[in-house]
């Protein structure tokens, strides 16, 4: 084995690996800091707490004007929707009974109804959840209601 | 019949069970004694569990197709609307049938390699096989056990519920299965290198034996990934391919592995170097494989889209931990064995490069991970979870992507061992002059201004011109040598090293593919518009000019059954210049009254008009449009299909003899120069 790492190579080019090396350790360090940096500086610029509704509100001086994503159960009882601005109303279900109301301005979503979990990133004032971002979770498959249906059959 | 049937099934998914079992047993008593008697029948065995398993599918899929509705999986996952087709796809539609069908899929590969013929690589199949049917162990056991799809209701249902109404689209019914395919695939690597550190074999023969199959899995695995992204601009509405969503990035960051991986093998069967990195790469990538189904499956991350939550999350990461760490045990009892034969000469070397193209890419699959994974971090480190969106991985991942694309070009001017600094630069000359003039021209004499995308676009242009000087080096040389045409020197130049030639086929398509993505993610502009009967309302990108389009009424167009759907008819004029009418449409399946925007689109070349319908008044008087200019998409979906027709030429296998590997090659040549 020995023989095939100097093999066809002048000898003084083996003297230089420890130097050359080096040079690839320096090189891997480099793209190592690179990357923690994309990583520090993506996390400042773009990082939001996630939370539920009760925590937001008993955050609530803290999270005020702070990127905040919060989820929650869709009330769909308050669902407005003004197709003409295409401002959406909604508030979701805290666990303790009290609702976030949430505006977002953009087309509603498909998934937009009962039992649908809603993610909305934004700012809260208070009083209102404005969401720069409202994502739903596809309740895709419908093994819950399933499972209901099953235990009512006992 | 039918009441037989899941009893059937679930039967064979028990004698599945327990023959995965012996055949484990029986592979490594076998391999130890040596007796083939005892391989011969672990073998037997092995085939055994890939049958059962297609019983159990068929089993499944006649259920499904009758309706079958007492099984609690088919009332689930079908309905008395659903074709065929759709009753067929929903194997895969939910948790527990895809979990069969991701067995089966598994077993199939186990069944293959049990059945080719390995050759050198020959006393290895026994814990190959030993290795491969643990992992079935666990999938099928979920199936037996927490997740059987045969679990029937004490009541017969008169209907089912049916799948999602977004899931029925033909890229939603083909991707789930191309990208099991893919990550299934990864268990022949994965289990080969377990063998090989098993019996204490180095590795080098069968990282060349099982590079087609590898090259397989990764093919599959990028088209899944693309068919997924298609899916989502046709059906989602929202204008875009990707959404760095978990169960996406689940996806891609062993694709992520796995694309060095097949970079860095080749500087192993070259150089003899790499051994310990190769076989770390191959543990991470199928580790990652398992976790990403675990990701999916578990709604330890909060998703867009998870399966629901279940049982079998904490089994998953049971057996993840028990998987790696044995895994890695088994690597670091052989460290001393996978001694690297040959080290880096010099920084300007092939070997350097693929290097850095290795440190890039696990920097950007480190990076995804950290941002899918951020909010378990950073609650078990603060308490409080703290989620990134889709801002952080273009701002961290992009730079990173932009470099790959760069060095794409730079790695195949450079030799083996070493090249003078003088020689490469003569050899940069003409790709550079391509990249600077592709700079100055674009902002010159296009509206393309920011700096990241002129930087990007000229490596863009740096790395396709290196590919085509590649190809036409390798043409004109045939040419002279053979006075052959230009397309028979082509075809005989791809036939002759496919391996290469595909390879530089793949970097093109990856380089057309990059142009979409730049031109979406620098220049997509949007609007949204309430338009009354007759009105228009426009949208403009210095790609296109201005689009105008006028609202010329609803109307209900004929739809699948138990649809209803309605479609918003728009003129669209280009420039003032009419140019076609487009009809985005909203779908109402009425059994679950859910909704579904479909987007329609007007091509101009590569760049799309594409607008959907988000509203209107219930007379029909006024409707509102939201409308997006797409610059250059179909760029990446064209990259894509070059993408895959390179794999292709890649992994077919070659009619000519085996040829010598080059790595014997380049040990005559250095022998050869004085």
């Amino acid at each position: 084995m020995q023989s095939e790492k100097v093999m066809g190579i002048p000898s003084e080019l083996v003297q230089q690996r420890s130097r050359g090396k080096t040079k690839f350790i320096i090189g891997g360090l480099v793209i190592a800091l690179a990357v923690v940096y994309l990583i520090y500086t993506g996390v400042q610029s773009t990082a939001a707490y996630f939370l539920t509704v009760d925590e937001l509100y008993a955050q609530q001086g803290a999270m005020m004007g702070k990127q905040v994503r919060v989820s929650g159960m869709v009330d769909a009882t308050t669902i407005n929707y003004d197709n003409k601005t295409l401002t959406l109303n909604f508030e979701i279900m805290g666990e303790n009974g009290q609702n976030l109301p949430i505006t977002f301005n953009g087309p509603m979503p498909d998934q937009m109804r009962e039992g649908a979990e809603a993610i909305v990133e934004g700012t809260f004032d208070g009083n209102l959840f404005t969401a720069k971002t409202l994502l739903l979770k596809c309740p895709s498959r419908y093994d819950d209601t399933i499972e209901e249906v099953t235990v009512n059959s006992y | 019949m039918d009441g037989f049937m899941p009893a059937i099934g679930y039967t064979a998914q028990v004698l599945a069970l327990i023959l995965a079992v012996y055949a484990i047993v029986f592979a490594v008593m076998g391999a130890r004694k040596n007796r083939q008697d005892l391989i011969l029948s672990a073998k037997n065995a092995s085939l055994g569990v890939t049958a059962l398993l297609t019983v159990a599918v068929v089993a499944m899929e006649y259920l499904l197709i009758t309706r079958h509705y007492q099984t609690e999986y088919v009332s689930q996952v079908t309905n008395s609307d659903a074709t065929l087709f759709f009753r067929m796809a929903a194997l895969w539609g939910s948790q527990k049938g895809s979990l069969l069908f991701f067995g089966w899929l598994m077993s199939i590969f186990t069944g293959a390699i049990l059945l080719n013929k390995w050759g050198a690589v020959k006393t290895l199949i026994p814990y190959v096989m030993a290795v491969m049917n643990l992992v079935l162990v666990f999938f099928i056991g979920l199936v037996v056990t927490v997740a059987n799809p045969f679990q029937q209701l004490s009541f017969f249902p008169v209907d089912g519920q049916g799948l999602n109404p977004l899931l029925y689209h033909w890229g939603m019914v083909i991707h789930p299965p191309i990208l099991y395919i893919g990550f299934v695939a990864f268990i022949v690597p994965y289990s080969f290198a377990m063998a090989a550190l098993i019996t204490g074999q180095r590795g080098d023969l069968l990282m060349r034996t099982t590079r087609r199959w590898t090259l397989v899995a990764w093919l599959f695995l990028s088209a899944g990934l693309l068919l997924g992204g298609r899916w989502a601009y046709d059906v989602l509405g929202w204008g875009g391919y990707w959404g760095w969503d978990p169960v996406e990035n689940a996806a891609f960051i062993p694709w992520l592995v796995a694309t060095p991986f097949l970079h860095s093998v080749i500087i192993q069967e070259n150089r003899g170097m790499m051994k310990r990195w190769n076989v770390g790469l191959i543990i991470l990538t199928f580790a990652l494989v398992v976790e990403g189904t675990f990701l999916t499956r578990s709604g330890v991350i909060g998703s867009v889209h998870t399966f629901s939550q279940s049982a079998i999350g904490p089994l998953f990461l049971g057996f993840i931990a028990i998987m790696f760490i044995a895994s890695l045990v088994l690597f670091v009892n052989r460290w001393e064995l996978l001694e690297s034969e040959g080290e880096l000469d010099s920084m300007f070397s092939r070997e350097s490069a693929f290097l850095l193209n290795n440190l890039l890419f696990i920097s950007i699959a480190f990076t995804v991970w950290w941002g899918t994974h951020f909010p378990i971090i950073s609650e078990a480190l603060t308490g409080t979870k703290i989620v990134v969106g889709p801002p952080f991985f273009k701002k961290a991942v992009g730079p990173l992507f932009a470099a790959v694309v760069l060095l794409m070009g730079v790695t195949p001017l450079m030799p083996w061992r070493k090249i003078t600094s003088r020689k490469l630069l003569r050899q940069l000359i003409v790709p550079s002059i391509v990249a600077v003039v592709v700079a100055i021209a674009l902002p010159l004499l296009t509206a393309i201004h920011f700096k990241g995308a002129i930087m990007t676009l000229a490596f863009i242009a740096f790395s396709a011109a290196v590919m085509l000087m590649e190809y036409w080096r390798g043409v004109s040389a045939r040419r002279r040598a053979h006075g052959e045409n230009l397309f028979t020197a082509l075809v005989h130049l791809v036939r002759r090293n496919r391996r290469r030639y595909g390879g530089y086929l793949i970097h093109i398509g990856v380089l057309l593919a990059a142009l979409g993505i730049v031109g979406m993610e620098f220049y997509q502009v949007e609007t949204q518009q309430n338009v009354a009967l007759g009105e228009s309302f426009s949208i403009s990108s210095p790609f296109t000019g201005t689009f105008e389009m006028t609202f010329r009424g609803l109307q209900q167009a004929p739809g699948k059954p138990g649809v209803e759907n309605t479609e918003g008819l728009l003129d669209v004029s280009r420039n003032g210049e009419f140019v076609g009418t487009i009809k985005p449409y909203r779908e109402l399946f009425l059994r679950q009254q859910q909704p579904m925007t479909i987007p329609d689109v007007y091509r101009a070349g590569m760049t799309e008009l594409y607008v959907i319908i988000a509203g209107w008044e219930p007379d029909g008087q006024s409707a509102t449009f939201k409308a997006y200019i797409n610059p250059m998409i179909n760029w990446l979906w064209f990259g894509g299909i070059v993408f895959a027709i390179g794999t292709l030429v890649a992994a077919w296998p070659s009619a000519q003899p085996a040829r010598r590997t080059s790595r014997t090659r380049i040990k005559e040549k250095v022998a050869e120069t004085p």
